[in-house]
């Protein structure tokens, strides 16, 4: 449904009533005029106008953001508060990023496949002596928690238990949710989705504190994932695997590494001081979600 | 880019960023950043910390918990703490002043048990402020909670629901700089959500600082049972299994030392500690358990979700907690034989049979436990609503209509009761004129409440916090009332 609502609401300039015509912000005779408002509806020349490439915001403030989605901070940061007064901390980086998207036709996963195999989105989180104070230069990776919803599909992929989604289609994972109304109130709220009530990226949160480890300490999602008699640990051992290849698979579901050998011979014998082999694994695979490696996007 | 050193997230200490900017304008003149830092360090040297401007001012830090009465709905000052006997009929009403226990100090007739406990407590009659156009609820209850008035108002007249650009609850901002010494948690709000029609926890939540900080929300009722799902250890994970999974959790983070390193400044690992601890010492859990009491306790308290609250939120304060607040647990639904406190339509009955015998009996009692425990000494008590109501009967102040025995909005005059933290009790601090419409004398700004719960706490009221956009922001803008310890 569409519904459209005309009112007459010109500016008028204070003193002598003139209607003061809008124009885009940018110096004169750069941009598309604008129809008056007797030509009819002005919203489709500001559209056309925002996307284009005489635009000199747009690109910058894409790749700005779309940068900000790979690293722990935006090229200008916070990303919604582009100004004079913010510069970036790179200008030339973030030129050249604009430039290529423009050339590109504003195509993001040309932007993305272009961040991400960059050396920069590759360099370790691991610091020097010459680095380790930079938190800014992107010299190196800065840690960053999950987001709620990758965080819950990480647990549902390492647990092979799917993350409940109440309302939406079996196959679907808590990236696909399309709406912050489904499930509102638990885990994905918990870890910070944003609810959409800000135009802000600010509204997504990734902190740490209380709540959430008493919730992944104690509470159901995790605890649940852990021990369904579905899940993978119970596969794992359906299908006869030995305590070695158990806890190798374990450490490859959550870390994507095996286990070191001190790793190895810990959940080794955890396993065999536990009640049982399903309760062991059930607690070394708790702990590997609980751990920074899990956890932290690095 | 200079970047002042000191603890990211707030300007605590050293210069302000103002000051700062101030000697930078200096610098053109020749006086440069040396000479910025020099002052600095000077100023570290001789006030370690911006709290120091309050050191050794009596009140300040004397309290460790809070507990927060929050009378939403808008108590009427002069049918509860602010009797007018020598006013008009029409502003006067039913209610006849008593004798307290304090000479000179009378309360209307509807507190009859907290006249007995006056000596504990002041009353700050002079409360008072001006909201700028917006005149309902969730606006004076934003005001008095965040310290800021709301700038957002949606077209229908109403506020917005909460957004995670407001400023935060007093509550949030208290248990991100203090956190509790013992393993319980941080703040908790009860019984019920503030309210006003549509729009569900405005000024309640943590805002800018995160969800993380929201207060911890026992929206049932204690008069009943209370179920505590995510403080209670699952039936399969014995305490023992639980230890042992924290050691292997310990273990796994040190086989990746630089890993933990990178992330310290999360705290994740003190978190954990912190949940383990609620969770394996059960502190929390008991402290919501009111079966631990007596039945004589609870009966003093009231069997009433407000009485049982106000029990509730002594035993979570003596758990550790720092900042409990009981909201009113009734908002008005048009129906005047409810106990809110929003008596547009009906004024002397409902107080007299509904809401003052709730209010007198939970609040004396709180009073003189606390008191009696030794616990009032290191919390600080605050009742108090969003505003007062209209003096004169039948009129309409705030554009909604009133019956003839209504009263409506009125933040121009009211009364707030605070008690503990060291303050000398059976006072008045200000007091209003002649029908209770506006402040007589000394009158205080819903913000300098506010900064007097932060001063109590130890908390400089005019220290600047980062909003969620990095923006400097005063905690609160006002003075903290220092007279109350006079």
């Amino acid at each position: 449904m569409v519904y459209l609502k005309r009112v007459e609401n010109e500016l008028k300039h204070p003193k002598d009533g003139r209607v003061v015509n809008p124009r885009f912000l940018v110096a004169a005779g750069t941009s598309p005029s604008i129809p008056a408002a007797a030509e009819g509806d002005r919203r489709p020349a500001l559209v056309e106008w925002l996307t284009s490439k005489e635009n000199p915001f747009f690109a910058r403030a894409i790749v700005n953001r779309v940068w900000s989605y790979f690293f722990h901070r935006g090229i200008i940061s916070p990303v919604d508060d582009i100004r004079a007064s913010n510069p970036p901390v790179n200008e030339a980086l973030l030129a050249a990023l604009a430039e290529d998207f423009e050339k590109h036709d504003f195509d993001l996963q040309h932007l993305m496949r272009t961040i991400t195999n960059s050396r920069v989105y590759q360099t370790t989180f691991r610091t020097n002596r010459w680095n380790r104070h930079d938190d800014r230069n992107f010299s190196h990776q800065i840690p960053r928690r999950l987001g709620a919803e990758p965080l819950a599909d990480a647990i549902a992929l390492a647990t092979g238990v799917r993350f409940e989604l109440p309302e939406m289609p079996e196959d679907y994972s808590a990236v696909q949710v399309p709406d912050p109304h489904v499930g509102k109130g638990g885990f994905l709220d918990l870890f910070g989705r944003p609810q959409r009530e800000e135009p802000c990226e600010c509204e997504r949160r990734s902190d740490v504190s209380l709540p959430h480890a008493l919730n992944l300490v104690n509470g159901p999602t995790l605890a649940d994932a852990v021990s369904a008699p579905e899940g993978r640990i119970a596969t794992l051992i359906q299908q006869g695997k030995s305590d070695r290849q158990l806890i190798e698979n374990l450490h490859l579901a959550t870390l994507s590494r095996p286990p070191t050998s001190q790793e190895m011979q810990v959940g080794v014998d955890h396993l065999k001081h536990s009640d049982s082999r399903a309760a062991g694994a059930q607690d070394l695979l708790w702990a590997l979600l609980n751990s920074n490696g899990f956890l932290f996007n690095r | 880019m200079l970047v002042i050193p000191g603890r990211g997230g707030s300007f605590c200490d050293g210069p302000t960023r103002r000051e700062f900017l101030r000697v930078g304008s200096v610098g053109l003149f020749g006086l440069g950043l040396p000479h910025f830092l020099a002052m600095q360090k000077a100023q570290a040297a001789s006030t370690p910390d911006l709290a120091a401007r309050y050191a050794g001012v009596r009140g300040f830090g004397a309290a460790k918990h809070v507990v927060l009465l929050f009378l939403q709905g808008g108590p009427s000052h002069l049918d509860i703490w602010d009797p007018k006997p020598e006013a008009p009929s029409n502003v006067r009403g039913e209610f006849n002043p008593i004798k307290t226990k304090v000479p000179g100090i009378q309360l209307s007739e509807t507190m009859p048990l907290l006249a007995d406990q006056v000596d504990k407590c002041t009353l700050i009659r002079s409360m008072s402020y001006t909201p700028k156009g917006l005149f309902n609820h969730t606006a004076a209850i934003y005001q008095m909670l965040t310290g800021y008035p709301p700038d957002k108002v949606a077209p229908s007249g109403q506020l917005e629901p909460p957004s995670p650009a407001d400023f935060p609850t007093a509550g949030s901002h208290v248990s991100k700089m203090l956190p509790p010494d013992e393993p319980v948690l941080p703040f908790v709000e009860l019984t019920r959500p503030l309210q006003e029609s549509s729009v569900i926890g405005k000024g309640g939540a943590a805002g800018f600082l995160g969800k993380a900080y929201d207060p911890y929300r026992l929206y049932q009722d204690p008069n009943e049972s209370v179920n505590l799902d995510d403080l209670t250890l699952r039936k399969e994970i014995t305490e023992q299994r639980l230890k042992d999974r924290y050691t292997l959790l310990k273990g796994l983070n040190q086989s990746m030392p630089e890993l933990e390193k990178a992330v310290g400044k999360h705290a994740l690992g003190e978190y954990y500690e912190k949940a383990f601890d609620l969770v394996l010492s059960g502190k929390a859990r008991d402290a919501f358990d009111l079966d631990k009491e007596s039945s004589q306790m609870r009966d003093r308290y009231g069997r009433t979700t407000f009485g049982q609250g106000a029990l509730l939120a002594r035993r979570l304060v003596e758990a550790g907690t720092r900042f409990v607040q009981l909201n009113w647990p009734a908002v008005a639904n048009g129906n005047p034989e409810v106990d809110a406190w929003d008596t547009h339509a009906s004024n002397f009955k409902p107080l007299r049979n509904l809401h003052c015998p709730k209010l007198d009996r939970a609040l004396s009692a709180l009073l003189e436990d606390m008191h009696q425990r030794g616990l009032l000494e290191e919390t600080l008590v605050v009742a108090v609503g969003e505003f007062g109501r209209s003096p004169r009967l039948g009129v309409s102040t705030s554009g909604n209509t009133n019956a003839p025995d209504g009263r409506d909005h009125w933040p121009y005059c009211y009364t707030a009761v605070i008690a503990g933290a060291g303050i000398p009790g059976g006072q008045l601090y200000g007091a209003s004129d002649e029908t209770g419409s506006a402040p007589k004398d000394k009158p205080v700004h819903p913000n300098d409440l506010l900064a007097t719960v932060y001063f109590t706490l130890g908390i400089n009221p005019e220290m600047e916090v980062l909003n969620h956009l990095e923006q400097p922001r005063e905690l609160v803008k006002g003075q903290p009332v220092l007279d109350l310890w006079a």
